[in-house]
Formats: structure tokens, sequence, C-alpha cells
């Protein structure tokens, strides 16, 4: 592949990246305002939305990880297990704080996000991590 | 596994991105083999060694070696 062809492809990838993340942004507001109309069609279409608003960005990232080579493909590999292990670390801690009353009932609005900035912190902390002299 | 891909590439004055343009990979998987974090695979071994017009023994050690 030529670097003209491998730039545009890249530049197809971005404008997709950022395609997105405005879907992504959009879809909470519209899957609230179908929760809003009360109705059980429009609250599953509520549910629908929301979690559709996050796939196009899930698949803009497999792209880019699936296009990457074996180092792009490897740290992303350990940054996805860092980021399991440390989210199944971040809910038994939310259970057991609950359960022994220290908190309410979690509120999962921020345990998701705190999940993608976990993953964005493993990312980073993986490429500093292989860049670094031993 | 030690190896010697930042002393031959500087000894033929190609830069990390030249490198990896040569075998098809990015600059960042060129600094993570030569600070030793990251073993290529062995098609990308081959493509190295490749490049230099070596063997992969010529570039990649063993630690224990």
């Amino acid at each position: 592949m030529s670097v003209t062809d491998q730039f545009r492809r890249n530049v197809r990838i971005f404008y997709g990246w950022i395609g997105s993340m405005v879907l992504m942004g959009i879809t909470p507001l519209a899957a609230q305002w179908c929760i809003r109309r009360e109705t059980t069609f429009w609250r599953a279409a509520g549910v629908v939305i929301g979690v559709a608003g996050m796939v196009p960005w899930l698949w803009v990232i497999s792209t880019v990880i699936r296009r990457g080579d074996e180092f792009v493909r490897r740290m992303h590999l350990v940054a996805i297990a860092i980021t399991a292990g440390a989210g199944l670390l971040l809910l038994i801690a939310l259970d057991w704080l609950e359960r022994a009353w220290f908190i309410g009932p979690p509120d999962l609005r921020l345990v998701w996000p705190a999940m993608l900035v976990l993953w964005l912190v493993a990312l980073l902390g993986t490429k500093r991590y292989y860049e670094r002299e031993p | 596994m030690k190896n010697r891909l930042r002393d031959l590439r500087t000894a033929r004055g190609w830069s990390q991105v030249e490198l990896g343009e040569r075998v098809g990979v990015s600059r960042q998987a060129i600094i993570a083999i030569e600070t030793g974090r990251f073993d290529p695979s062995l098609p990308l071994a081959f493509k190295l060694a490749r490049a230099f017009g070596l063997t992969i023994e010529d570039i990649f050690q063993p630690d224990g070696k």
C-alpha cells in the first residue's frame, strides 16, 4: 500500500472516529427523549438507541486495532486485559462497599465511563511501558 | 531476547520510521523492539533480517547468550 493510500485510509478512519464520537454524544439524548415518553415501546426504543450509540465507536476502535501491525495489536491486547482486570476489581470493590453500607447502590452512569477512563489510562501506560528503556 | 537492531539501523543511517516502512510496521513497533520490550513474530523477524541482509541469529540472541 502506498503512503498516499495509507494516508487516505487513516483520514477515513479519523473521520469515522469523529462521526462515531458525535453519535455517542447524541444517542443518549435521543434515548432519554424516548424513555421520557414512558410507554413500553418507547422505553425499549430508548434502551436500543442508548446501546446502539456505542456500537459505531467500538467498531471504529476495533478497525484501528485490526488494521494495526502486530505491535499495535499486542499493545491493545495488554491494555484491554488490564482494563478487564481493573474493571472487575472496581466492580467488586463497589459491591463490597455497598454491602458494608459505606455507599448506596452504585450509579451505573458513573461506572461505565470509569471503565472507559481505565481503558485510556491502561493504553497510555502500556504504550509508555513499551517505549521506555528497561 | 536481546537484539542489535538499533546498532544495525544507525550503522546504515536509517531512521526508525524508515526501517518501519521497509518491514511494514509502525515506528512504535521498531522502538519497542529496540528497547527489548517487544519480541517480534517470526515473519517480522525474517523481514527485519532480510532488510539488513543478515540472518535472524545475527540480529536476535536469547538472553542467556
